[in-house]
């Protein structure tokens, strides 16, 4: 240990002196890779912002880029502590592995599963996803959890190994616009195509939609034995307008509708017709 | 001095649009013998489709009855679209047949029961981004319409009916350094500093991609500053001899004009979104009084919305008409088209 080489029959490793040098070069590349990381995810974020055009595609690159900067980092320090020839590496890498795939099981399944959703792509940053019982914006991927901002603005954790266990479903798969379905629930007695018609025209009126070839605007008539349901398909511009346009559609909808005479069930003659 | 005049969009259709004039001609021929079909001429705005439709009904020799728009129909003020017969009937303008409000589509499913009909020749002229949203919206194109869409003006033939206008030579100028900038141009703009509220202007550059690439294909002693002044008209306008027009009377001082005199293209402000739907409304409309755009973009036009998009030059009052002033036009269809507010 003295002269810096330490002897192993299993893996000869050459070791370096650990010195102050080499602490104070590990912790810096740790604390550059960290800043590094802010950085470019702040640039990237504000960027993304900035050009909303490509939002998504900007934001993709965010996830890609930790993992370059953790595995160099990682390699660096690795490289000065234990200046390895390439089947020394080899072997380091695989005992490492195998440590973390039996004493930290679940983190390292986490991080499996955060490399499968970079390379997989089942959603992106900038998507609006359910993914392990939550709804919401995907804020960020880890490389062990997925960050969600859910409608009510909360910042959920979600583990990445749910990939493998749960359904994941994307509403607007990496683009910009999605689809957003809003029910109008009216009396049984009313005018069904007056309602389909007031419900189409409000949707192709909104300021939220989206409009021509890629997303079409249909508009579904449901009968229940005490009132029909009718259901406006149409795609949002924004995705973060979600709300905001379903509850344009609804708003503006029943306007029209109680101008036009359309009414809402009503609960009593239900209970009366079930009577 | 007549070679000094301001040149005219309405004197220079004819030579922009050879083949669409032709087009419509042959429409017109054939409808002696099958009445009753409709033609849609659809440009962009200050695109001359209005002049262009003033030409067909100058020189059709038909009975022709010609309306040409100014207000949006809606739920209170239809537009009657039904008329005395004649061989002929020309709407301008007929964008203004709906608004993008609920109930502002029934003078346009007047206007769609009169050409199923078939009983008339009808010839309308459309705005591209009204006709877009027509047809998505309520599939206007879906009516057994012959449409005739204008085309942007080659820069060539830009230049040939500009030059061909006066009599003697016009004399160009190419009096703007590198610096101040044929290839870039500066402008200050606003962005918002990260972690605070406070706003800073910086400077914001514009580079003309066409003339660089002019550049390195010749050898720089070949560019003509009668070049320099036809290429930022083209990449100004982007083939919009309305705004490639205005741009010219704006700069022209007879017998010279001076590539410094071109306007730049303003820079884009930061846009909120109901500040945009303002705009979406615009860039199909035209143009729209002040109550007119309240009724169409509904709350979303708050006068302090409309007053400082004229602060921003993004809007302009002609006359009590608010429009988006030429030159903003190409660079605000194609940012809204990137948000996919239009078609």
């Amino acid at each position: 240990m003295a002269n810096g080489i330490l002897e192993s029959t299993t893996f000869p490793l050459t070791v370096s002196t650990l010195t102050a040098d080499i602490i104070l070069y590990a912790v810096l590349i740790i604390v550059i890779a960290f800043f590094g990381i802010l950085l470019l995810s702040f640039l990237l974020t504000r960027l993304a912002e900035r050009v909303s055009t490509h939002r998504t595609q900007i934001l993709m690159v965010i996830p890609f880029a930790k993992i370059v900067i953790y595995a160099g980092a990682i390699f660096l320090i690795a490289s000065t502590l234990f200046k390895p020839d390439v089947a020394e590496l080899i072997a380091f890498f695989g005992l490492f592995g195998a440590i973390l795939a039996f004493g930290v099981k679940d983190l390292f399944t986490d991080i499996v599963g955060g490399f499968v959703i970079i390379i997989e792509k089942p959603f992106q940053i900038g998507d609006k996803i359910m993914f392990g019982g939550y709804y919401g914006e995907v804020a960020d991927i880890g490389l062990r959890s997925t960050k969600i901002i859910t409608p009510d603005e909360s910042l959920v954790s979600v583990p990445n190994d749910h990939v493998f266990s749960q359904p994941v479903s994307s509403s607007n798969a990496g683009e910009m616009a999605m689809p957003v379905v809003t029910d109008l629930y009216i009396d049984g007695r009313c005018d069904a195509e007056k309602a389909l018609a007031i419900s189409r025209e409000t949707a192709i009126t909104s300021k939220y939609a989206a409009l021509g070839k890629p997303y079409p605007v249909s508009v579904l008539l449901n009968d229940f034995p005490f009132y029909r349901q009718v259901r406006v398909k149409a795609f949002v511009s924004d995705i973060r307008n979600e709300f905001l346009f379903k509850s344009d559609i609804t708003r503006r909808a029943w306007d029209e509708m109680r101008r036009q005479g359309i009414r809402p069930p009503v609960p009593g003659m239900i209970a009366e017709s079930a009577g | 001095m007549e070679a000094a005049a301001p040149l005219s969009l309405g004197d220079l259709v004819p030579s922009f649009y050879t083949q669409e004039f032709e087009t419509v001609r042959t429409f017109i021929e054939n409808s002696r013998t099958r009445p009753g079909t409709h033609l849609a001429v659809i440009g962009d705005s200050d695109s001359g489709r209005e002049e262009f439709v003033q030409r067909i009904v100058q020189e059709s020799t038909k009975t022709v009855t010609h309306i040409s728009l100014s207000h949006p129909a809606n739920r209170e003020h239809p537009l009657a679209v039904r008329i005395p017969e004649t061989s002929l009937l020309v709407i301008g303008n007929a964008h203004y047949l709906a608004s993008r409000t609920i109930g502002g589509f029934s003078s346009l499913d007047e206007f769609v029961s009169l050409i199923a009909e078939q009983k008339q020749t009808v010839i309308s002229s459309w705005n591209t981004h009204a006709w877009n949203y027509f047809t998505a919206a309520v599939n206007l194109d879906k009516t057994g319409t012959e449409t005739v869409h204008l085309p942007p003006v080659p820069g060539e033939l830009l230049r040939e009916a500009v030059l061909s206008h006066y009599r003697h030579a016009v004399t160009c100028i190419n009096d703007a350094t590198l610096r101040e900038s044929v290839f870039a141009s500066s402008k200050p703009r606003t962005i918002r500093l990260p972690f605070t509220s406070k706003k800073v202007k910086i400077p914001w550059f514009t580079i003309d991609w066409n003339l660089i690439r002019s550049a390195f294909k010749r050898r720089k002693d070949e560019i003509s500053p009668e070049d320099v002044v036809f290429s930022r008209l083209d990449a100004l306008s982007g083939g919009n001899p309305g705004v490639a027009i205005t741009l010219w009377n704006k700069g022209f001082q007879y017998p010279e004009i001076r590539v410094s005199r071109i306007q730049e293209l303003p820079a884009l402000p930061d846009l909120s979104f109901d500040e945009r739907f303002i705009l979406v409304n615009l860039l199909m409309m035209e143009s729209l009084e002040a109550k007119e755009l309240v009724r169409v973009a509904g709350s979303t036009a708050t006068p302090q919305d409309i007053l400082r998009l004229m602060n921003e030059q993004v809007l302009e009052d002609t006359e009590g008409q608010i429009r988006i002033p030429p030159l903003m036009t190409k660079p605000i269809a194609e940012y809204l088209r990137g948000l996919r507010m239009v078609i």
